[in-house]
């Protein structure tokens, strides 16, 4: 028997609750017997941590560039 | 890419390109602001200290120590892997800079405040250097990025993932499905560490 498994998109999907009902059962029982689908699924929630990393940082460059005063000419 | 891009600047303003070395200065001025932030500078220090940096690596021709035209494609400012040169020389010329600042403040160019925080310990420092430099290469990783991907993937990404809107909302404006925005954000997740790999080695 041929096992599928689930794309990034889908355990997107999955983890933001946008799966339908049915569908999310079977997701969370396949995820806990498949080591490849928990795996890309850790890989998601890494990727979260990488964004938050990247929001704080344009954040903290945004708040900069607001108080920052006019750019000299010439060098 | 990024390689290119910063041979490009660094040899453009070796050549003395007053735009080169303003792109220089928008570049690294936030960079030397947070690092004059965390070694406890005040708000006049610190611009003082981008403008001492700056004069610093004019005055030294650190820029030009690099000669971009002896440099091989593909490879940039590579000294020693994982230990980027002038990484190493921007966060020197920081530190030294900041603690003149600090010692024409003090009587007698004394390092010492009785009761204050030690704004030159260098562990701390370190830590510092360390995260500030992080949020630089973050910075810098997101303006290689929108080169490298296509106007509409990079708008996904943007939106969803350093914005924050949510992906149905973002496939909306967007005119993709909402597969279609997870799949841009992993993928730009996937360059910008790569990126940022890159960026590591300069």
């Amino acid at each position: 028997m041929t096992m599928t498994h689930y794309t990034r998109e889908d355990l997107e999907f999955y983890r933001s609750r946008q799966m339908p009902l049915l569908r999310r059962m079977i997701c969370a029982s396949h995820l806990k017997g498949c080591p490849d689908c928990a795996r890309l699924l850790r890989e998601l929630e890494e990727d979260d941590r990488t964004i938050n990393d990247i929001r704080s940082s344009v954040e903290l460059y945004q708040n900069l560039s607001d108080s920052a005063p006019a750019v000299p000419t010439g060098k | 890419m990024a390689f290119t891009t910063r041979r490009s600047l660094l040899g453009r303003m070796c050549e003395g390109n007053d735009a080169s070395w303003r792109e220089f200065y928008e570049t690294y001025k936030p960079l030397i602001l947070l690092c004059g932030g965390d070694m406890r500078l005040t708000p006049d220090e610190k611009d003082e200290l981008v403008s001492r940096v700056m004069c610093e690596i004019f005055r030294k021709d650190i820029v030009g120590k690099f000669d971009p035209d002896k440099i091989p494609d593909g490879v940039v400012f590579k000294c020693e892997p994982g230990k980027g040169r002038f990484r190493h020389f921007m966060r020197g010329i920081i530190r030294n800079q900041a603690l003149a600042i600090i010692r024409q403040r003090q009587p007698h160019g004394s390092l010492d405040v009785p009761g204050a925080p030690d704004p030159v310990a260098e562990k701390q420092w370190e830590d510092d250097w360390e995260r500030e430099w992080q949020h630089h290469l973050y910075i810098e990783a997101l303006k290689e990025l929108k080169l490298r991907v296509d106007a509409k993937t990079y708008s996904a990404f943007e939106l969803y993932a350093v914005q924050g809107r949510k992906p149905a909302e973002v496939a909306q404006f967007l005119e993709l499905s909402v597969a279609s925005v997870y799949t841009a954000k992993s993928r730009c997740i996937d360059i910008i560490k790569s990126i940022i790999e890159e960026l590591k080695e300069q």
